[in-house]
C-alpha cells in the first residue's frame, strides 16, 4: 500500500500492575501482548473478542489514554509513544472516541450543544458564534436536527444519544474515530439506523475507525479488516472476506459457531452445532495465563506442543495472519 | 395453539399491565394471550420497553404496587392464579414455576456461599437434613456442568465469573424440578462462546426433563436457534406470534419484517442496512391507532385511525389488517 497509514502499532504491550492483598507481592495483568497492526486512511479496522480480551486496553493505548509498557503507537507517521506533550496534544486532536454506553458518556447537565463545542473552545480559536454554527451543522450531518442543540441529553433516546456521542467525536475533523463498541447497548432496529450513519460519515468524511465490537454480524457489515483479540494478543489477522470465508484460527471459527444466526439451524441442530464448535471451560485469569499458546485450554486442537511455543503471527496467505502452529494440520 | 384435549401448562388471556395514576395510566402491557404447553420452548422477542419483562413478572405475581395487573384468565396447569391465597402462590415460585433474569451477579446474595443459597432453596420447598441437602446441591452444580462443583459448593458469587454465575441462578432455579422455566435475558451478558455453552445446557435440561421454557430476549439469532414458538413484542403488545421456523422465513407484521431486515446478517453484500425510521413511541406519545403507523411503510389511513386486534394469518397471528403474504383484509 503506498498511502501512508492513519495508525500503526508495534509490538505493543500494557501491563498492570496490580496487588492481591495488603502483604501479597504485587503481580501484573498482562492486558495486551505484542500488538502490531495498521489501518489506511478511511478504511475500519474491527477489534472482535470477548471480555478481557485486551480490545479496550488497546483503545486506551491508542487514544492515548495511557502510556503503554512497551511497544509504540504511530499516528500519521508521528511515534506518540516518545513524544512530548505539545507534540501528543496536537496528536490527540486527530483521534476521538465514541464509547459504548450513551447514557453514560454524555453529561447530563450539559445541554448538548455545549459539549460540541467544548472540544473546539479548547482546541481552536474560533469564537462563539462560530462554534454553536459548526455545531449546530454537526447535528445536521449526524440526523439530528438544529433545534436539539439546546436540549439536555435525558431528552434524547439511545440511539439518537449515540448520535450526538459520534457528533462531538467528529467536531475536531479528526483522522481517525476510535469506536468501543458503539451499537452494542441499542436495540436492532436502532443499531441498523447507527451503523448507516457511521458508514455515510466514513464515506463523506474519510474518517477511519478503529471498529470495536464483539458482535461480528456487525463485523462482517462494517469492517475492511479484521484483527481477532484473546486475552490480550492477536488470534487472527485479514481482511474481512478472508476471515469470514476461511477462518484460520481455532479461536475464530468458535466464534463463528457460536454466533446465534436467524437462518441458521435450530433446536436439536443447535445443540449439535454448539458441541462441535466445542469450547469448554472460560477465559483464563490474565494474572497468570496459560504458558505457550494462551487459548490453548479451551483450544479443541490442542497438543503438547501448544503449551511449550507462544505462536508467531504467521501469514498464510497475503495479510492473511493466524497465530497457530496448527492452522495448517487443522484445514 | 393447545390441544382442545388436555389445558396448556400456562394459559394467558388478555393480561393488561399499568402503571401509574389510573386515569393517566402507561399499559405497559396489554392485551397479551399466549399459552405454553408442557415442554415446550417459548421465545418471546422484542426491543427495549416492548413489555417482555413486564410480562413474564405479571405471570409470575411480581408486579407490586403501584403496578396493575388484569387478565381474562391466568391459569398455571389448569389452576387459576388470580384467585389463588398470596400463599399459594408463592409456593408455586421456586417451585413449579421457577425464573431466572440477565444479570446473575446481582441476582446472586454476594455474602453468602454458593451452597447456603442453593440449600435454602431446597430447604424451603422440599426439606431434608442438611446433608442431605448439601449433596443434592452439589448434584445440581454438575447437572448445570460446573466445573470443579466441590469447590464450587462452598465459593462465593464474587469468586464465580459471570457464566459461572449463571450456571448457579440456573441450578437453583431447577432444584425443584420445575414445569416451567421463564429465562428473561438468561445469556445477554454473557460472552458468545460461554452463551453459546449455556444456551445448550438450557436446552438439554429442558429435554430431559421435559421442562417448558418461556425464553425472553431481544436476539433474534438466540430465539431463532432455541425456540419452538416465537411471540414478537412491540410497545407493550403482541404483534406477531408464530413457529420459529415460519416467523423468520415468512414474516406477516411488518415490524417482524423490519426487524429481520436490520440485521447484519439479512444484509449481506449490500452497503446499508435496512432500517425501520423513528424510534418506539414513548409512554405519552402512543398513536391512536396501530402503535406501529407512525413508522410503518405499509400504512394506510385505517392503520392510523383503529388500533388492530391479532388476526389468524394462516397458522400464525398478526396484529396487523393488511399482513404481508396474505390477502388484503376488508
Amino acid at each position: 500500500m503506498s498511502i501512508a497509514p492513519v495508525l500503526e502499532t508495534h509490538a505493543l504491550t500494557k501491563h498492570y500492575a496490580v496487588s492481591s492483598g495488603l502483604f501479597a507481592a504485587a503481580g501484573s495483568v498482562r492486558a495486551l501482548e505484542d500488538v502490531s497492526l495498521s489501518l489506511a486512511p478511511g478504511r475500519t479496522l474491527a477489534i472482535v473478542g470477548e471480555s478481557g480480551c485486551g480490545k479496550s486496553t488497546l483503545a486506551r493505548q491508542i487514544a492515548m489514554l495511557e502510556t503503554p509498557t512497551s511497544g509504540s503507537v504511530v499516528i500519521g507517521g508521528v511515534d506518540a509513544t516518545g513524544a512530548d506533550a505539545a507534540t501528543r496534544r496536537a496528536l490527540r486532536k486527530t483521534v476521538q472516541m465514541v464509547f459504548q454506553n450513551p447514557f453514560a458518556s454524555l453529561n447530563p447537565r450539559k445541554k448538548i450543544g455545549l459539549a460540541l463545542e467544548e472540544p473546539l473552545a479548547i482546541n481552536t480559536t474560533l469564537s462563539r458564534a462560530e462554534r454553536e454554527a459548526h455545531g449546530r451543522a454537526m447535528l445536521t450531518k449526524v440526523g439530528l436536527s438544529p433545534e436539539h442543540y439546546r436540549r439536555y441529553p435525558h431528552m434524547f433516546s439511545g440511539g439518537q444519544r449515540q448520535r450526538v456521542a459520534i457528533a462531538r467525536a467528529l467536531m475536531l475533523e479528526p483522522r481517525l474515530v476510535i469506536a468501543d463498541e458503539p451499537v452494542s447497548a441499542l436495540d436492532v432496529s436502532i443499531q441498523a439506523q447507527v451503523l448507516n450513519l457511521l458508514m455515510d460519515l466514513q464515506e463523506s468524511t474519510g474518517v477511519a475507525y478503529v471498529f470495536i465490537s464483539h458482535n461480528l454480524a456487525v463485523v462482517e457489515l462494517i469492517a475492511d479488516e479484521v484483527v481477532v483479540m484473546y486475552l490480550g494478543r492477536v488470534m487472527e489477522r485479514a481482511a474481512k472476506a478472508d476471515l469470514f470465508a476461511v477462518p484460520r484460527h481455532p479461536y475464530t471459527r468458535a466464534l463463528l459457531a457460536s454466533t446465534p444466526r436467524v437462518d441458521a439451524a435450530r433446536g436439536e441442530a443447535a445443540l449439535a452445532r454448539a458441541a462441535r464448535s466445542a469450547l469448554s471451560g472460560e477465559l483464563p485469569s490474565p494474572l497468570a495465563p496459560p504458558s505457550g499458546c494462551v487459548f490453548r485450554t479451551r483450544c479443541p486442537y490442542a497438543i503438547d506442543r501448544c503449551a511449550e511455543v507462544v505462536p508467531p503471527l504467521e501469514p498464510t496467505s497475503g495479510a492473511h495472519a493466524a497465530a497457530c502452529i496448527r492452522q495448517n494440520e487443522i484445514g | 395453539m393447545s390441544t382442545a384435549t388436555s389445558p396448556a401448562l400456562l394459559e394467558v388471556e388478555r393480561l393488561t399491565v399499568e402503571f401509574g395514576a389510573p386515569g393517566a395510566a402507561l399499559q405497559a402491557a396489554s392485551d397479551i394471550s399466549f399459552s405454553v404447553d408442557a415442554g415446550e420452548v417459548v421465545g418471546i422477542v422484542g426491543e427495549s420497553g416492548s413489555g417482555k419483562s413486564v410480562t413474564a413478572l405479571a405471570v409470575l405475581g411480581l408486579i407490586d404496587a403501584p403496578g396493575r395487573v388484569r387478565a381474562e384468565r391466568l391459569a398455571f396447569a389448569g389452576r387459576d392464579l388470580q384467585s389463588m391465597s398470596e400463599r399459594e402462590r408463592r409456593s408455586l415460585l421456586g417451585g413449579e414455576i421457577a425464573m431466572i433474569f440477565q444479570d446473575p451477579m446481582t441476582s446472586l446474595n454476594p455474602s453468602f456461599t454458593v451452597a447456603f443459597q442453593l440449600m435454602e432453596t431446597i430447604g424451603l420447598h422440599e426439606g431434608g437434613s442438611r446433608s442431605a441437602r448439601r449433596a443434592r446441591a452439589l448434584q445440581l452444580l454438575k447437572d448445570v456442568e460446573i466445573p470443579d462443583p466441590e469447590r464450587r459448593l462452598d465459593a462465593f458469587p464474587h469468586q464465580l465469573s459471570g457464566g459461572m454465575s449463571q450456571r448457579v441462578m440456573l441450578a437453583m432455579a431447577i432444584a425443584c424440578n420445575p414445569r416451567l422455566l421463564i429465562a428473561d435475558e438468561p445469556t445477554t451478558a454473557l460472552d458468545v462462546t460461554v452463551q453459546a455453552q449455556m444456551l445448550a445446557l438450557l436446552l438439554r435440561l429442558q429435554r430431559e426433563r421435559g421442562m417448558a421454557l418461556v425464553l425472553i430476549t431481544h436476539d433474534l439469532g438466540v430465539v431463532a436457534e432455541v425456540a419452538q414458538r416465537v411471540l414478537v413484542m412491540y410497545a407493550g403488545q403482541v404483534v406477531e406470534s408464530a413457529a420459529a421456523a415460519d416467523l423468520f422465513a415468512r414474516p406477516h407484521h411488518p415490524y417482524t419484517e423490519a426487524l429481520l431486515a436490520s440485521l447484519p446478517e439479512r444484509n449481506a453484500g449490500r452497503r446499508r442496512l435496512a432500517s425501520l425510521a423513528g424510534v418506539v413511541p414513548g409512554a405519552f406519545d402512543r398513536p391512536a391507532g396501530c402503535l406501529l403507523s407512525p413508522r410503518c411503510p405499509y400504512v394506510r389511513e385505517r392503520c392510523r385511525e383503529i388500533r388492530p386486534p391479532l388476526f389468524d394469518v394462516g397458522a400464525s397471528r398478526a396484529r396487523c389488517y393488511f399482513p404481508i403474504g396474505a390477502e388484503a383484509r376488508p
